[in-house]
């Protein structure tokens, strides 16, 4: 049913297209390359830039035998102040070899020497286009046109405020790394390369939004990744000709394999370690200018079921944590609409003792059990949303308003019955266990109640039935999401269900195809050496 | 494509709907059913079949805990039905209470002696054709009315009927009732030489209210009530059938003629038929671990020899009661212990031409019973208490 959906608005998106007659690339605004005559080049940029007032433009003269009229550009805001004037003025305006050049040299030889021998930047750029150099302006770069030379010197000085360093507000750990990505993407890489090391990790870059210019790092193993991989994300990635991408969500919705489906099919996550930990397993970073949250691509199902935290305990508690989640997953789609077809079709199926208590607190409540569901569940959602849009302090007020109002009084006033209470309490508490499943949950838990309404225990089933059938279709860049469970890897079980000893993980996760599936040696057990281990102990 | 996706929302739409609230009932619009009684009213040559339901009320179970508990208010509250069939007096029920009866949580059915006698069939049908029915319920009869037994107070649970039910549980400690589920005495029920047995209940003076009490068993033949087995011979009854899970024997010491009691671990029975010369005959072989519970006679267990006069004691003992439960079948020749059924397994063949004449044949088999008791420990003394 989805793909028909996706097939009639792809056909309607074409025709769309064509009664307008506009082609998907819209015309771009011509602008001319620099001339060389610098006043007009100036009066040309700020044209370009719509007399803009935080640019700003800095007229010299470079003291060579023969005056030279020079000028720089710059956005105030992006750049570091500290750079511009140490790398570029002071060389430029103070710099007393210049007068030494020969009179005859031309603007070339001028601008040769002054690129290699007088600017003390590290990172500059030649460009005769006007267009670049105004995208260079607009990303914090400073501009440097000489009078008499149709190029213009781009040098980075990009320097603006940035957030420090912190601890990510999502998926916090009690064991590892507390350093989270910040909004600058050059910090990001950065963070990135710290984790590994090695020359084989790639991060190529991409610019998207026609408007934002938002700057794409794609980060991967060179040697791990499947390359068709790595290129169905770069074309995918190049297909969104948007106008902007203000965070990584809007590429996710362009890039992700089933758009009509509630799952989602690509990563998030804000730690360098687990992105770290998803490129190192074969996965494709992308990591987006303007967000700390970075995608990765292919996303299993079983990720949702996986936290840092597994991997830096000891693995029989993360194991056991590990089904707890499962269970606690399931609890959070499901006790709801358990709670209502029992109570409402299947009496017979409680324990007599728990019928009496149940009945006993459902006596007097004007409502059926399904419309307290759906009442109780919505109070609840709104009371999350309303503490994660409310300034902190106002956050804890609305917490205990939501407690204490609804929760209490709801029940002594005979309204709700305490088991719904305590249900929605219970599932609530569940759905967080697995925070990237958890719009998803709230989705389907509302999916299951109407059913269970309907039909019961059945309808429960059919439910089921109908969400293992849509699971099974989803694919993420070309691997089945719901592997390595379907199809059965077994291999992959290893950190699945349980979280086995590391030295066991030695090869990496087949459910995704890639290059070199060899993480370690195996055998790396602690405990006795058998062989030459000793030896080299010693020598060393 | 979308000729047919329209077809199946609307489908779907439909289906949701209309098969909707089929048999939706919140849980406060059900009268649980705990217990319910069965009677029949005679006037005259017209019968009716009057029915006792004992129904919880869970809005005094809320009240309980909190609150006081109102003084003479029940938990349950007990209503009476009548009607020319069982269903019809079911039905009936409706009209007095504001909530339809619900049945699969009801924990005994009670048949009083009258309706006993007349058979339990015709009784029995709606609670096995039924669906909100389970095979799980027990199945008593109580000498007089069903409809008082569920008015009374059964042990200290507040509702009775879950009482009746513990009762018949824990009876298993004493093993001197035949607790019996509707299932099992329905199985028995098709046999057409079994007569089942079920626990007996009757009135009792508690704390100057009307209390219930076990007491030995009922058994059935052809369906009708047919006797009754004191405790006594209710056990032997369950010696044979292998069902004694616990219970006291008290046997008298050689010395004193004191009595010592032993407890009951395990119990196993073995139903061997023969058949020789077309006379047919059946060991019973029992075999029995007891621990010694104590002794209030001062007998000196210490020495084995002495422990093996008390072992055999106790076979004497199990083979009495057992003996006095055969001679209560042949009395009434009723085959309460299945034996036909064990022939019939061994001799199919010959069972055929057995079987219209078990009722003439049982009382005259011969019965052969073997008893292997054991004492296995003596408890955490060993001497009795008294100075050396």
């Amino acid at each position: 049913m989805l793909q028909f959906l996706r097939r009639k608005i792809q056909f309607l998106g074409r025709k769309i297209r064509h009664s307008k007659g506009v082609s998907p690339e819209h015309a771009k605004e011509k602008v001319s390359p620099f001339s060389g005559n610098l006043s007009r080049d100036l009066e040309e940029v700020k044209s370009v830039l719509g007399f803009s007032k935080d640019l700003i433009i800095k007229e010299f003269f470079i003291e060579a035998r023969q005056k030279i009229k020079a000028a720089i550009l710059m956005i105030d805001g992006m750049i570091d102040k500290k750079d511009v004037d140490e790398q570029i003025l002071r060389p430029l305006i103070l710099n007393p070899c210049l007068s030494k050049i020969d009179e005859r040299a031309d603007s070339q030889d001028l601008a040769a020497y002054i690129e290699y021998n007088v600017l003390t930047a590290a990172d500059i750029k030649k460009t005769p286009s006007m267009e670049a150099a105004v995208d260079g302006i607009l990303s914090g770069d400073t501009v440097l046109l000489l009078d008499g030379f149709p190029k213009a010197f781009i040098i980075s000085t990009r320097g603006w405020e940035t957030r420090s360093i912190s601890e990510p507000e999502t998926d916090p750990v009690v064991r590892g790394p507390r350093e989270g990505f910040v909004e600058t993407l050059r910090i990001n890489t950065a963070m990135l390369r710290r984790k590994i090391k090695d020359s084989n990790l790639t991060i190529e870059q991409m610019r998207l939004g026609r408007k934002t210019k938002t700057d794409i790092c794609i980060a991967y193993l060179k040697n791990v990744a499947n390359p068709e991989l790595v290129n169905e994300v770069k074309n995918r990635l190049q297909r969104v000709d948007v106008d902007s991408v203000l965070e990584s969500g809007y590429l996710e919705e362009y890039i992700e394999d089933s758009p009509f489906s509630i799952f989602p099919t690509v990563g998030i996550s804000e730690k360098p370690d687990v992105i770290a930990a998803k490129v190192l397993e074969g996965r494709v970073a992308v990591m987006t200018d303007g967000t700390p949250i970075v995608l990765t691509v292919p996303l299993l199902f079983v990720e949702a079921f996986q936290s840092a935290d597994d991997y830096y305990s000891r693995p029989y508690y993360s194991s056991l944590v590990r089904l707890l989640r499962f269970g606690a997953f399931l609890v959070s789609i499901l006790l709801p609409a358990i709670y209502i077809s029992v109570t409402t079709f299947h009496q017979e199926l409680i324990p007599t003792a728990l019928l009496y208590t149940m009945a006993a607190a459902r006596e007097g409540t004007p409502f059926p059990a399904f419309i307290e569901a759906m009442m109780m569940g919505a109070v609840f959602e709104i009371l999350r949303e309303a503490s994660v849009r409310m300034p902190r302090p106002t956050g804890q007020a609305v917490s205990i308003v939501g407690a204490l109002v609804i929760g209490q009084s709801a029940v002594t006033a005979g309204l709700i019955g305490a088991p719904m209470v305590i249900i929605v309490a219970v599932t609530a508490i569940a759905s967080f266990v697995t925070p990237n499943l958890l719009d998803v949950g709230t989705l389907l838990r509302a999916y299951f109640s109407v059913l269970s309404a309907a039909m019961g225990l059945f309808g429960i089933m059919i439910g089921l039935i109908g969400l293992l059938i849509h699971l099974v279709t989803i694919r993420s860049f070309g691997v089945p999401f719901l592997s390595p469970i379907a199809p059965m890897i077994f291999r992959d079980l290893k950190d699945v269900i349980l979280r086995v000893p590391m030295w066991l993980m030695a090869a990496r996760p087949r459910s995704i195809e890639m290059r070199d599936s060899v993480r370690q040696e195996f055998l790396l057990m602690p405990g006795e050496d058998d062989e030459k281990e000793p030896d080299k102990k010693r020598d060393a | 494509m979308k000729k047919n996706l329209i077809l199946l929302c609307i489908i779907l739409a439909v289906l949701l709907n209309s098969s909707g609230c089929w048999n939706q009932r919140e849980l406060n619009t059900i009268a649980i059913a705990a217990g319910i009684g069965i009677d029949v009213e005679k006037s005259g040559t017209h019968k009716k079949i009057k029915l006792t339901a004992q129904i919880v009320r869970p809005a005094r179970l809320s009240a309980s805990s909190g609150e006081q508990k109102g003084g003479s208010s029940s938990q349950v509250l007990v209503l009476d039905s009548t009607g020319d069939t069982v269903f019809d007096a079911v039905r009936n029920f409706t009209m007095l209470s504001s909530r339809k009866l619900f049945f699969p949580h009801n924990q005994v059915i009670v048949i009083g002696e009258e309706a006993a006698r007349d058979g339990v069939r015709p009784l029995l049908d709606f609670f096995v054709r039924d669906h909100e029915n389970r095979g799980r319920v027990w199945l008593l009869v109580c000498r007089g009315k069903a409809g008082d037994i569920l008015r009374a107070k059964a042990g200290q649970e507040e509702i009775p009927a879950l009482g009746i039910a513990q009762l018949e549980e824990a009876g298993a400690a004493a093993s001197r009732t035949r607790p019996m589920r509707l299932h099992e005495f329905v199985n028995n029920l098709l046999s057409k030489t079994t007569s089942p047995a079920v626990s007996n209940i009757e009135l009792v003076k508690q704390e100057d209210k009307k209390a219930v009490k076990l007491s030995g068993s009922a058994f059935f033949k052809d369906g009708k009530l047919a006797g009754f087995l004191d405790e006594t011979e209710s056990r032997g009854l369950l010696w044979v059938e292998g069902k004694v899970k616990s219970g006291i024997i008290a046997v008298s010491s050689p010395d004193s003629g004191e009595k010592l009691s032993l407890e009951i671990i395990r119990a196993t029975s073995k139903v061997i038929p023969h058949l020789k010369d077309g006379s047919v005959s059946v060991d019973v072989v029992i075999k029995e671990e007891g621990n010694l519970g104590d002794e209030m006679c001062g007998y000196d267990i210490t020495s084995p020899v002495k422990l093996s006069i008390i072992e055999k004691r106790q076979s004497e003992v199990i083979k009495k009661e057992v003996e006095a439960a055969i001679k209560k079948a042949r009395e009434c020749k009723a085959d309460i212990f299945g034996f036909g059924e064990a022939v019939q397994k061994k001799y199919p063949v010959e069972w055929k031409s057995m079987e219209r004449d078990w009722q003439e044949i049982f009382p005259e088999i011969e019965i052969k019973v073997a008893i292997q008791a054991k004492i296995r420990r003596v408890g955490m003394t060993v001497k009795p208490l008294e100075p050396e």
